[in-house]
């Protein structure tokens, strides 16, 4: 990756370049630009990945701290995207562990997977349905459906649909293979479109009854 | 074109598009930000962060009158430090590099030359407060009292009648100073027992070899060593009919070594119930004890350091009640084989923790073990859910995310110096 730290910071510069210059060169405008570019993105990752948004301020701010406190570390070996995004999927899941430990585990709700049915599973295409998503109700029980995913799936989806990071940089945040995410993905889409055909379906026979 | 667009390995390309839209969507209606506080926090952070590296840097490029003058102290004090040096260096170059070293060497060797020269003089062998018995005082005592043991041996007719004349005047000697003998034994030289008695004066020589002379190692191989008991003497009795007296050393005291373990981990031994783990196939270990208030005790030749497993107490790790029924391998290292089936089944679902050497490992859920140990003091655990468990046992494969998905998370916890858990899948944790 081509990234010259002290060339002159402009609007158009790389992630990399506006962090190396904070860095090594303590440039604060370019982590005063850095944090522009990312704070709405990660603030929603972390709220949506806890379902908490206290927490997910917590581990938002922890996220930062850690990335003053190691930025002398810093090395451009991948994007910076997938750098500060790897930081806060750590802290999600040390939040994860020390609610569990508590005794006070995040509420998530597992699903039960058919397995024989999942080997087989192909891709079904989903785009009719999540196209038809528009008014406030439906994005409401997409955001629901969202939150009852497993922690994985959802991570998966998160990063992938709303972050845009692809299979790879995905799989190789948490070290696990591609096709692990392909196949968390594949899951969650599925569970995804059951929930809210579900929610659909409730809401058809409500209004059917009054 | 979006980065997902831009993604060749995207599921749908149609699904991609809408899902992204749908984000987008929520986003605009959801609104989430951070406050305007948290922004600022941050900020802050980070420009602190920033200033704490360049302060060091700016101090001297201060512009201030009395910046200016404490800067030219710094200034005027480099510079004397920097002519004393210069000074210090000027000193050494008188002298070549080695001098200093060599004459060091050769101070310690002349010093450990004249220690023991000085411990080979017969003064030094008969310390002050010793009764050097001279063979004369010896056959005189051996006349007056019949049960001494001294054992003493003349060999000619000459020494003996020398021997006899000195034992008369040193009797006569003893008479006048009764009062004090040892101080007479100790005053009385070889000289002046010849200067008193002109008779033997022959028999100097013999007589000055016999004190002066350093009995030889040869000669203290023939010694006859008895241990008088109440004082705690070794008289020594040479062939040369010499003896003396040695000042035994006092009896070794009985040292135990008690290593605490509050004073090693307080916190640790308290709270944890750190428990010694002994390894039979140690040899180096023995004789480690442990007391009941926990301190272990050794005696002072056991230079050998327990291993120690630590075994958790309930209060750190156990989550709810039934954790006390935890199944615990006590110093189960990753190389080690152990049953993992006969730990499955006499689990019947409750928690697992698994104490290894250098952390515990837990697994808290009604999952079902496969593979444990450690890497790098994280747990490294596999598991699969105990409804897949029977799928497991058949054989059939399960992938990875079979066994992620349903046991995604247990709770390690280490109790040695650090911890860092590490969930399994993902072992890049990020340092910082």
């Amino acid at each position: 990756m081509d990234v010259r730290p002290n060339k002159p910071l402009q609007q158009d510069s790389s992630d990399e370049e506006l962090m190396l210059a904070y860095a090594q060169n303590n440039n604060e405008q370019a982590f005063a630009d850095l944090y522009a570019r990312y704070k709405l993105s990660l603030y929603r990752y972390c709220v949506r990945m806890l379902g908490d948004e206290g927490l997910g301020a917590d581990i938002y701010q922890d996220t930062w701290s850690k990335l003053i406190k190691a930025r002398e570390k810093y090395q451009v070996k991948a994007k910076f995207k997938t750098y500060i995004f790897h930081i806060a999927h750590n802290l999600i899941i040390d939040a994860w562990r020390k609610r569990s430990s508590q005794g006070k585990p995040l509420n998530f709700v597992s699903i039960d997977v058919d397995h024989d049915d999942a080997a087989n599973l192909e891709l079904e295409s989903n785009t009719d349905l999540f196209t038809d998503i528009q008014t406030e109700e439906q994005l409401l029980q997409f955001k629901l459906a969202l939150e009852q995913l497993p922690p994985e799936q959802r991570d998966a989806v998160l990063l992938h649909y709303e972050q845009g990071l692809s299979l790879q940089q995905i799989a190789d945040m948490e070290a696990v293979g591609r096709e692990t995410i392909k196949s968390r993905l594949r899951y969650a889409l599925k569970k995804l479109k059951h929930t809210i055909s579900a929610m659909n379906a409730a809401s058809t026979v409500t209004e059917t009854t009054l | 074109m979006t980065d997902i667009d831009k993604n060749t390995e995207n599921l749908d390309n149609g699904t991609d598009t809408a899902l992204s839209n749908v984000f987008q969507r929520l986003n605009e209606q959801e609104n989430l930000s951070p406050s305007a506080e948290l922004d600022a926090l941050i900020l802050k952070q980070a420009s602190e962060a920033a200033v704490e590296k360049v302060a060091p840097e700016n101090i001297l490029k201060s512009e201030s009158k009395s910046e200016r003058d404490s800067n030219h102290d710094i200034q005027f004090r480099r510079k004397q430090l920097e002519q004393a040096r210069t000074k210090q260096k000027r000193r050494k170059s008188f002298l070549p590099a080695w001098a200093m070293p060599m004459g060091l060497a050769a101070t310690v060797l002349l010093s450990f030359g004249v220690v023991i020269q000085v411990m080979q003089s017969p003064e030094f062998m008969t310390p002050k407060g010793t009764e050097y018995i001279t063979e004369a005082q010896t056959s005189d005592r051996s006349y007056e009292n019949s049960s001494t043991e001294l054992d003493v041996s003349l060999d000619t007719a000459y020494e003996r009648e020398t021997l006899a004349a000195q034992a008369k005047s040193d009797s006569e000697l003893a008479s006048a100073n009764s009062a004090r003998p040892v101080m007479r034994a100790e005053a009385q030289t070889p000289l002046d027992s010849a200067k008193e008695n002109p008779a033997s004066i022959e028999s100097q020589p013999m007589n000055i070899d016999s004190t002066s002379s350093k009995p030889s190692i040869s000669d203290m191989s023939k010694t006859d060593i008895r241990l008088k008991k109440q004082k705690h003497e070794i008289v020594v009795t040479g062939s040369r009919q010499e003896s003396f007296d040695l000042q035994a050393p006092p009896p070794p005291a009985q040292e135990n070594k008690t290593i605490k373990l509050d004073d090693v981990h307080a916190d640790v031994a308290t709270s944890s119930g750190i428990a010694p783990v002994s390894s039979p196939d140690n040899a180096l270990q023995d004789n480690v004890v442990v007391s009941s208030n926990n301190s272990i005790e050794s005696n002072e030749h056991n230079y050998s350091e327990p291993e120690f497993a630590a075994k958790p107490s309930t209060e750190e790790f156990k989550h709810n009640e039934s954790s006390i029924e935890e199944v615990v391998i006590t110093s189960s290292r990753i190389d080690e084989n152990f049953d993992i089936n006969a730990i499955n089944e006499s689990r019947l679902n409750r928690p697992l923790e698994i104490d290894f050497v250098d952390r515990t490992c837990q697994l808290n859920n009604d999952c079902k073990l496969i593979s444990a140990g450690t890497k790098d003091q994280a747990c490294q655990i596999e598991s699969v859910n105990t409804a897949n468990y029977a799928k497991y046992q058949k054989g059939l494969a399960l992938n990875e995310y079979d066994l992620e998905k349903l046991c995604p998370l247990y709770v390690s916890q280490c109790v040695r110096n650090y911890c860092q858990a590490v969930p399994v899948g993902l072992d890049e944790a990020i340092e910082e």
